[in-house]
């Protein structure tokens, strides 16, 4: 047992050096990976058999390529026939049935997924089908978060690698909440939504209430949207990541992150309105039929900004200790939030509040360490007062003027029977670009 | 031996020429007349004149008479009572400077005057958009300035426009006093533009700019209209053309500070002539895609400094200890005036009158009242 000095030297400092690793690995930030299915939607890795939607539109092949909130106009526009739906749903769930995943192949298809957590992996192998609907809400959300912010310095921009959205979110900033709970809130709406389609098997529509008469004197029925089980599904996929780390060091960026994937969630279940048909002679309303249905992701997505808006900031250690003690289930948390004026915020917060415990950046020059683009070369609007105009958007550097051809169609009239033509106008506009 | 004294003499030199070649000689040459701003002010010495309006002793005090060019003076000489204006233009457009950069990092600070310095500083000797409204606005400020002193009767070689623009109306007629915009426009061209002569680029970019800030002013001239009929009524009206406020010229000016258009150094030869032809020539913006600057753009070539911390070199205070807004997301706001450093919040008492109610007759009875005000200040 005589080892030299210089050994016993070498072994201590391999130990600390494997603790300290331990203890970064530990430590560091945690990026939500999964938000990259958002991306590769239809990558090879996820080529499940597609289920054939009458409504549901082909996922786009990338990001670029389509206006921001295109593919969710027309998937929401499929929603508004419910009753149509309702007949062709019994079609789907034929066809369907011969094209489950096996379980084998499920087993590959979610272990070759990058970048989910091993609980994750479990979901991805128990429900293979709903793995397709995950993949169209993180894109829903992520576009969303586009179309919220393109006016905005920071314009949630998104990479192509599995890191969606780079080292934004490292920080616990506002930002980095509204993208926790727009990509929750995707997840709810889209697994909801193929829940409705009946393009899952292990969900369908809300059928609690189905047939219930209500007080005034009509009836519950057509297909409820089933937002408990997209709710459900959603907290054990999207909250997996931050509950495996959070199990022994209770991590403050952990507590946050699953405070705003559930007012993600929250946010659709209050936004959750009632729809109802008269089925009554030529359409009277003597009879009635109602049923629950889930907000468009652009109304979600209009409140979630609202609440980005007013989001609070946290004292790390205050915050973690009123978490911990009231673990999260009492139906409001009052705590002291960080505010400019240093006054203690009086009304406690809400599950829908979104939460933030480090400041924002200004986003406006150039950081490729912050993962921040800066607004140089951004479009901004000279005659706008709001966020998007040079005085703001620019951030006081002024902007440049490009002259730009602009062709469209116009004077158009219609020539019996069936044309329509039209002329092409030309005008130059001018763009103005930040400096 | 005495070939390493030369070289060391020559070193010496070498080191004390340097820093002054830095800057380039005489770029901001056609400004130093700016410091007929200072005239009237008590360290001045200044002969009553100006200060009492008067328009019969145009001459100077020596101070401010050695801003002047030999043909600014001649021109001083030649039209009485013009320089109370040129004086009082000056004075205007640097208060509106201030006032249109209140909320930036750079606030347009002034020095005080002393003789053959720059009253702006340093920054003028720069080629940024800062100078290029500097330039602008006090070009802007004696036509304005000098256009009112004309029908104002101040000038004795001036009087009202009595030119009328085009036929009257069906129910106007033009008359009355027109603000003399054209005397003014000429006048400046002669007296602003006096120094500007050469053909380099900072010559141009300070001719362009120089015709951009009167460009403003004799656009945004407005129609003002009196009815004479029976009580006031508009049976027989008469029109005739205002200047513009300042501060609308001021606001525009600001807008094209904004977008002000980088051009290329390598604009030159300009053809040296008098009169129109001297201002007829198109600059190349600096990046080719970029729209040309139309006249009433203003023109830089030079990026600006940030104006973050302080740097006498280039005569710029910093933004340390500024006031700032915590709330605003604009240049006006902590985290972009303060550059990152932070901001101390203190709260201040201030002593306001308040209440005030009006007894008959005639007194104003007001209350005492203390507020508390948070102040921010950049670190």
């Amino acid at each position: 047992m005589s080892r030299s000095p210089s050994d016993r030297i070498a072994g201590n400092l391999k130990r600390t050096l494997a603790a300290s690793l331990l203890f970064f690995l530990l430590l560091r930030p945690v990026t939500s990976n999964w938000m990259h299915l958002g991306l590769s939607g239809t990558s090879p890795s996820l080529t499940l058999p597609p289920p054939p939607p009458p409504f549901q539109p082909k996922p786009p092949s990338t990001l670029s390529d389509q206006a921001p909130n295109a593919g969710l106009v027309t998937l929401t526009a499929g929603l508004s026939d419910l009753q149509q739906q309702m007949d062709q749903q019994q079609q789907q769930q034929q066809s369907h049935s011969n094209q489950m995943v096996t379980q084998g192949s499920a087993r590959a298809i979610c272990a070759a997924l990058p970048g989910l957590v091993s609980r994750q992996i479990q979901v991805c192998q128990a429900h293979p089908n709903t793995i397709q609907s995950v993949s169209d809400g993180a894109r829903k959300g992520i576009q969303q978060c586009q179309h919220q912010f393109r006016n905005e310095r920071w314009n949630c921009t998104t990479k192509d690698d599995q890191n969606v959205f780079g080292a934004t979110l490292e920080r616990g900033s506002r930002e980095t909440a509204f993208i926790y709970a727009v990509t929750s809130a995707g997840v709810v709406h889209a697994v909801t939504q193929a829940c409705s389609l009946g393009n899952l098997t292990e969900c369908s529509c809300d059928m609690e209430r189905q047939g219930l008469p209500a007080p005034d004197g009509w009836k519950w029925g057509g297909c409820s949207d089933n937002i408990r089980y997209g709710i459900q599904f959603a907290r054990q996929f999207v909250d997996a990541p931050e509950k495996a780390i959070q199990k022994k060091p209770k991590n403050v960026r952990n507590l946050m992150n699953l405070h705003n994937n559930e007012a993600g969630r929250k946010a659709i279940a209050t936004l959750m309105r009632m729809q109802c048909r008269c089925h009554g002679v030529s359409g009277s309303c003597e009879l009635k039929t109602c049923w629950r249905t889930m907000p468009t992701f652009a109304q979600v997505g209009d409140y979630l900004k609202q609440k980005y808006e007013n989001a609070v900031q946290m004292k790390p250690t205050k915050f973690v200790r009123t978490m911990m003690q009231e673990k999260m289930s009492s139906k409001e948390l009052k705590i002291q939030s960080v505010s400019s004026s240093k006054t203690k915020r009086q009304a406690p917060l809400g599950k829908t509040d979104l939460i933030h415990i480090h400041k924002s950046p200004n986003y406006c020059v150039e950081d490729p360490k912050k993962g921040i683009l800066g607004t140089s070369g951004r479009v901004c609007n000279k005659n706008s007062t709001g966020s998007d105009s040079c005085d703001l958007l620019c951030c006081g550097r002024g902007y440049n003027t490009q002259v730009v051809r602009h062709v469209e169609r116009c004077f158009c009239r219609f020539v019996w029977c069936c044309q329509v033509k039209c002329k092409t106008c030309v005008t130059m506009l001018d763009v103005h670009t930040c400096k | 031996m005495s070939s390493t004294r030369t070289t060391v003499v020559f070193i010496v030199v070498l080191m004390m020429v340097l820093p002054y070649l830095g800057t380039a000689k005489g770029r901001g040459r056609g400004s130093k007349w700016w410091g007929i701003a200072r005239a009237g002010e008590p360290n001045n010495l200044v002969s009553n004149s100006i200060k009492e309006n008067s328009i019969t002793n145009s001459y100077l005090d020596p101070d401010v008479h050695a801003t002047l060019r030999r043909k600014q003076r001649r021109l001083v000489r030649d039209h009485p009572g013009v320089v109370v204006a040129v004086a009082k233009g000056a004075k205007q457009a640097i208060s509106e400077c201030k006032h249109q950069f209140k909320n930036r990092r750079w606030n347009c600070p002034t020095k005080d005057f002393h003789r053959g310095r720059n009253l702006f500083g340093k920054i003028v000797d720069r080629a940024c958009r800062e100078t290029a409204f500097i330039y602008a606005l006090m070009s802007a400020a004696v036509t304005h300035s000098v256009s009112r002193a004309c029908s104002e009767g101040a000038i004795e070689s001036c009087t009202c426009d009595y030119s009328q623009r085009g036929p009257s109306g069906a129910d106007w007629e033009w008359g009355g006093c027109s603000d003399n915009i054209q005397f003014g426009v000429k006048f400046s061209r002669e007296f602003v533009d006096a120094g500007e002569k050469g053909r380099d680029i900072r010559y141009m970019m300070n001719l362009h700019n120089n015709e951009a800030g009167r460009v403003h002013v004799s656009t945004e001239m407005r129609q003002e209209c009196k009815c004479h009929g029976m009580s006031g009524s508009c049976t027989v009206r008469t029109c005739w053309m205002r200047l513009p406020f300042f501060r609308v010229v001021g606001d525009n000016l600001k807008d094209r500070f904004d977008g002000a258009s980088r051009v290329l150094i390598s604009n030159t030869g300009r053809t040296p002539g008098n009169g129109r032809k001297k201002y007829n020539y198109q600059l190349k913006p600096y990046n080719p895609e970029h729209k040309a600057p139309s006249k009433k753009d203003l023109v830089y070539y030079e990026n600006s400094p940030n104006f973050c911390e302080k740097n006498l070199k280039l005569g710029i205070a910093g933004t340390q200890g500024r006031v700032c807004n915590e709330t605003s997301i604009g240049v006006d706001g902590c985290d972009l005036m303060c550059c990152g450093r932070g901001y101390k919040t203190e709260v201040k008492e201030v002593v306001e009158r308040c209440a005030c109610t009006f007894h008959w007759c005639c007194e104003v009875k007001c209350k005492v009242c203390r507020t508390k005000k948070t102040i921010h200040t950049c670190l």
